[in-house]
């Protein structure tokens, strides 16, 4: 007992005697140097992509490799490269021959006749005929098929194999943008991969191995890592420059900015915010083009605030445009004159002067319109309301947010109490923007390389809903979609575009210039919007 | 023994069962319907066709009663989002994910345990005070924070990892390619939980160390070391698994926000893309698959108890 | 022993005082700020953008123009806020169900110790994602969703220590006397866990700070404009490679935040479970 009790009193007094303290025990020390030798090894070694002859473009999910049923723009962006259409925009945004080599109108403008390129050949070496093409449109305008363009080719009556080179089609009536709607997101797909196949059920074809008469046809699809495309030695067009186009899933911006400064990622579309992060570094350049796209605040013309054309007149000299553009945008954007976007110049009239930011004008109008401003500053009616509404905004993109505060804050210095509420896209859309639920919103359109935009400001279609009700409006973009004489539809829709000058179905803020942000070795990049100039993949190269 | 384990089971198919049940009320109980349908440019018809086709037209018990029906054969449903089953969307990602969360485990147990038994040896010296310290930091930082960070010091600054992804997709490939990938993330995710392991370790460790049985070794004249390994890891290990068992669930289904800046292609990922875009079928998938992993590791886990300590073996 | 126990006391003494000097510091910071420092936090002005520190902002401006300084003080009391909101939800779940389960019948106890395993064995963080995505964010829904995630471990202890009292014999002698056990058993059983009960508040705090921030990062937690540390990270992720700094700040105070809370918990555990040697 004794010597158990002294024992334990030297221990007690003096532990560390018994255990080594300047040597690590063996295993902890053993375990030690192999993790330090790994690492070391592992951060040596290989070099990251400099040289490969790869182009590499993020998206953000995974993809549906189906132009059909492809709900996101990333599906979108990709299928451009992996199938080819029966025309596509040039640098002009004019439509171009690709897979139809030429096409006949007929006079009533009720036929479109396409004569298709010889020899075409799918990924899987089956020939490309006419009635992959009318497969594809009978499955574009069937609601059943799980189609997202049926809308914009509702005007389709019919299509006929005429031979196997010769595809028409029967249009219900006259409607010009047909063509640029064709090379918009039509891509064709092969109808022998689809026997007795329900296009929402080919999950092969949708997640790995779609078949298409693209540029590059896809080798490689590793789920939430990367879609890689290699070239397509039977491409009916000019040989690729590229030998492989990789498509990296990456969820989140930032972390693209971040891969594209490392070296791993050469076309980034970026957000103005990240212009500073971007324009630092030494192997980028900011490319600034103009896209087919206006961001407005629409307004809610069931509400009686903003029914009269006199307050949204008012509302257009209330914001300063400039600023945003210049603050919120860093200069990537155009001043707006319309809903028309300025990219469209065979349509666009650009004599027509910007609108002026002009406080005084604006208090002026609101006036007119029973609005006055007490002591308080703000306004009120003649019966004592206020002109307050809340302005929504999607949720998750700073530039958009920012302009909704900036507006907050002009709209706030002519007496208007405007609060901001952010939603997440869905519930914005589904929620409050289709059903009509809403004060005022912060949104965009982006629409196809033509000006016509009747199903979002004619009178009670689809997509106006905003509840613009203009007759004047309604019936030239009514002409202007039946039009297909150029001249004829430029005078149309330059009266409709001083329609809006006064009656401004909705506040067009800017027509945005997508940002790229593109490694220095890119080249032959076409000066168009990313998803246009990726129909012209194949002439895509990398310096080396 | 065996009682024990069928007791055992049947706990973890009812937790699997209640699982099931709630998201489902979670899901469908959510306002609004899913991103597919949020599409600007829909008609009513158009909306009609896809509500008709993806089943959300029937009512909801029955939706209820289908969905039990396909998970008890195994059928987890087909996603909104991506067309794809969702066993298929699960595979593809899972290797990943348990890449690394397995990897993390690894470094935090190789790291936590032996650091946490030295701590708890050496109490007060400088290693404990170091690594304590340390380990305090490490539980206090943001994951995505230290994770932003690593990114721009060891991908941009001073280019020596890859900036996000699992591989540089395209080339051949190799093991060192993914390695290198594989560092950081692991590194960032390993963090809260060596630090937690550590402590866990340490303090156990210490009771265990005034045990009357180490005493009893101790004045046979054991080697310290021994001591350490073979003697007090075993008896201060158990309430270490206890808490390896809680930070199971953060390693396989909560590594979201880390996944999501390494642009790492894991569940956790895939689940979050699937809540925000209202993909009920993946969204209740994946809170499934996760649970019922926890479910199955936490039951080898007790099993792993009955070998390590006999006192419940005994008991059982 | 009399020697640690010496050491142990006064360490307690320094390591609480350091920790609650801080947050007590903080919490001052956060509400006494605005009086004290006049600027609206939410105010934009484009045109200075990601300045550097100088005469007007402490601490420079953000990527919108708005002052660092006025948003760290906002966002520290609404994320401070936030975390004892969430702990208070999460003591309450946590509490009442242990109670239940400790106090009621084997059936009772079986449901809400299934309940417990079930809601442990979802990752926490994804099922507030979930929860939050699903169902949309707003402060409530935010402290709700934190505190429904963090109960079960309160629970247990609760649940453990009632049932451990219930098999004393003073119990059964109050029992046999006519006494109601329930509130026997409370009566008991409460003062002895208020220090548990506390040392797990405490850590707590600092679990639903790191989750609020984690949330408000990827866009479930705080909305803009308001200001919160999480939400100025994600902002400061665009300006990271041109302004690091505007990263620094908010990560920082989340850190000495969560560690003064962690130590204070740490110094709280060690009173109160003199286990340490």
């Amino acid at each position: 007992m004794n010597k158990f009790r002294r024992s334990s009193a030297v221990w007690q007094s003096r532990p560390s005697a018994l255990w080594h303290v300047r040597r690590l025990p063996p295993a902890l020390s053993g375990i030690s140097r192999t993790l330090a030798l790994a690492l070391l090894a592992v951060s040596c070694a290989g070099e990251s992509n400099g040289g490969p002859n790869a182009l590499r473009i993020p998206l953000i999910n995974d993809p549906i490799l189906n132009p059909v049923i492809a709900p996101d723009i990333g599906s979108v962006l990709i299928n451009k490269v992996i199938f080819s259409a029966l025309v596509r925009p040039d640098e002009n945004l004019r439509p171009v021959p690709d897979l139809a080599t030429s096409w006949v109108t007929s006079e009533d403008g009720l036929q479109y006749t396409f004569n298709l390129k010889p020899g075409v050949r799918w990924h899987d070496g089956e020939p490309f005929t006419a009635a992959d093409v009318k497969f594809t449109f009978d499955q574009i305008v069937d609601v059943k098929s799980g189609t997202r363009l049926r809308s914009d080719f509702a005007a389709i009556d019919g299509v006929d194999v005429i031979d196997s080179l010769t595809v028409r089609f029967r249009l219900k009536k006259p409607f010009a943008p047909f063509l640029a709607l064709l090379g918009y997101n039509a891509g064709i797909i092969p109808a022998h991969k689809f026997r007795d196949l329900k296009l929402t059920d080919a999950t092969e074809f949708n997640r790995s191995a779609p078949v298409g008469t693209g540029p590059f046809r896809v080798v490689q699809a590793a789920s939430g890592s990367a879609i890689v495309l290699e070239r397509n030695p039977q491409y009916h067009g000019n040989a690729p420059a590229l030998d492989q186009v990789i498509f990296r899933i990456v969820p989140d911006v930032n972390a693209q900015v971040a891969q594209l400064l490392a070296g791993e990622l050469d076309i980034v579309p970026i957000e103005p915010a990240n212009l500073p992060s971007v324009e630092r570094a030494a192997g980028v350049t900011v490319v600034r083009n103009p896209i087919v796209q206006h961001v407005y605040v629409g307004f809610n013309q069931m509400r009686p605030l903003f029914k009269p054309a006199l307050v949204r007149h008012a509302l257009d000299y209330a914001v300063n445009r400039q600023a945003i553009i210049d603050g919120v945008l860093k200069g990537a954007a155009d001043l707006p004159r319309g809903t028309i976007p300025m990219v469209l110049t065979d349509f666009f009239d650009a004599s027509l002067p910007a609108p002026t930011f002009n406080p005084e004008s604006a208090r002026t109008l609101l006036a007119n319109a029973g609005w006055r401003s007490g002591n308080d500053r703000k306004l009120r009616n003649a019966a004592g309301k206020p002109f307050a509404f809340t302005l929504l905004v999607d949720k998750g993109n700073p530039t958009r947010e920012q302009a909704a505060l900036a507006v907050q804050q002009d709209l706030r210095q002519v007496g208007m109490d405007a609060s901001i509420e952010t939603l997440e896209f869905a519930t914005l859309v589904r929620d409050r923007v289709l059903p009509g639920d809403y004060d005022a919103v912060l949104i965009w359109w982006t629409t196809p390389p033509d000006p016509d935009q009747y199903a979002y400001y004619a009178s009670g279609q689809d997509n106006n809903h905003v509840r613009y009700v203009n007759a004047r409006a309604d019936s030239l973009l009514a002409a202007g979609r039946a039009t297909l004489d150029s001249v004829q539809r430029r005078d149309l829709y330059n009266q409709f575009q001083r329609v809006e000058m006064t009656d401004p179905p909705v506040l067009v803020l800017f027509y945005p210039r997508e940002l790229l942000a593109v490694n220095r070795r890119v080249d032959g990049l076409p000066a168009l919007g990313l998803r246009d100039a990726l129909r012209h993949a194949e002439r895509l190269s990398v310096k080396r | 023994m065996t009682a024990f384990l069928l007791r055992r089971a049947a706990h973890a198919l009812t937790v699997i069962f209640v699982v099931c049940t709630v998201t489902f009320v979670l899901v469908h109980l959510a306002p609004g319907g899913p991103a597919v349908l949020a599409d600007p440019k829909l008609s009513s018809e158009e909306q009609a066709a896809i509500e008709e086709r993806l089943g959300l037209d029937r009512p909801v018990v029955m939706q209820y009663g289908l969905w039990m029906a396909r998970v008890a054969r195994g059928d987890l449903g087909e996603s909104f989002l991506y067309e794809v089953p969702n066993r298929r969307a699960i595979g593809e990602r899972l290797p990943n994910t348990a890449l690394l969360a397995g990897t993390a485990l690894a470094l935090s147990v190789l790291l936590g345990i032996p650091l946490g038994l030295w701590s708890a040896f050496k109490r007060g010296g400088w290693v404990d005070r170091v690594v304590s310290g340390l380990a305090f930091v490490a539980m206090a930082v943001p994951t995505f924070w230290l994770a932003i960070g690593a990114i721009f010091v060891f991908a941009i600054a001073i280019p020596v990892f890859p900036a996000g992804g699992a591989s540089a997709a395209g080339e051949a490939g190799g093991l060192i390619d993914r390695l290198r990938h594989l560092v950081m993330p692991a590194i960032v995710l390993a963090a809260v939980t060596t630090a937690e392991l550590l402590r866990y370790m340490r303090s156990s460790a210490q009771t265990a160390l005034h045990q009357p049985f180490v005493r009893v070794v101790r004045g046979k004249g054991v080697q310290e070391r021994i001591v350490a390994w073979r003697h007090v890891l075993r008896t201060a290990l158990i309430p270490v698994i206890t808490a390896l068992g809680i930070q199971l669930p953060r390693l396989i289904g909560g590594a979201a926000i880390t996944e999501t800046v390494f642009a790492w292609p894991g569940l956790g990922r895939l689940g979050v893309q699937a809540a925000l875009g209202r993909d009920y079928p993946l969204v209740m998938a994946i809170t499934l698959f996760v649970s019922a992993a926890v479910v199955i590791v936490n039951l080898l886990m007790d099993l792993l108890y009955l070998w390590i300590d006999p006192r419940i073996r005994l008991e059982a | 022993m009399t020697v640690d126990a010496r050491r142990n006391g006064s360490t307690f003494r320094r390591r609480a005082a350091i920790a609650g000097g801080t947050l007590i510091l903080l919490a001052l910071a956060a509400i006494l700020g605005p009086l004290l420092y006049d600027t609206d936090p939410n105010v934009l002005d484009l045109s200075r953008a990601a300045e550097a520190p100088g005469a007007a902002h402490p601490l420079g401006t953000d990527e919108s123009g708005r002052d660092v300084l006025g948003r760290l003080l906002a966002g520290g009391r609404v994320s401070l806020a936030v975390g004892f909101a969430a702990v208070a939800c999460s003591a309450l779940l946590g509490v009442s169900l242990g109670a239940v389960a400790g106090l009621g019948g084997r059936r009772v106890d079986g449901i809400i110790m299934r309940l417990t395993d079930a809601v442990m064995s979802v990752p926490a963080l994804f099922l507030i994602i979930t929860t939050l995505a699903l169902f949309g964010t707003s402060v409530v829904g935010l402290v709700i969703a934190i505190g429904c995630t963090s109960w079960m471990g309160l629970a247990r202890l609760v649940r453990a220590e009632l049932l451990s009292i219930r098999e004393q014999t003073f119990v059964e002698a109050a029992r046999a006397l006519g006494t109601r056990s329930s509130s026997l058993l409370l009566r008991h059983a409460l003062p002895h866990l208020l220090p548990s009960v506390l040392v797990n508040l405490t850590f707590g705090v600092g679990a639903a700070i790191l989750t609020e921030s984690a949330l408000s990062f990827i866009g479930l937690g705080i909305q803009p404009p308001a200001a919160s540390w999480g939400n100025m990270l994600t902002n400061a992720q665009s300006y990271l490679y041109a302004s690091p700094w505007l990263a620094l700040y908010p990560g920082v105070m989340i850190v000495i935040t969560v560690v003064a809370v962690n130590i204070l918990g740490d110094a709280l555990r060690d009173a109160a479970e003199p286990t340490e040697f």
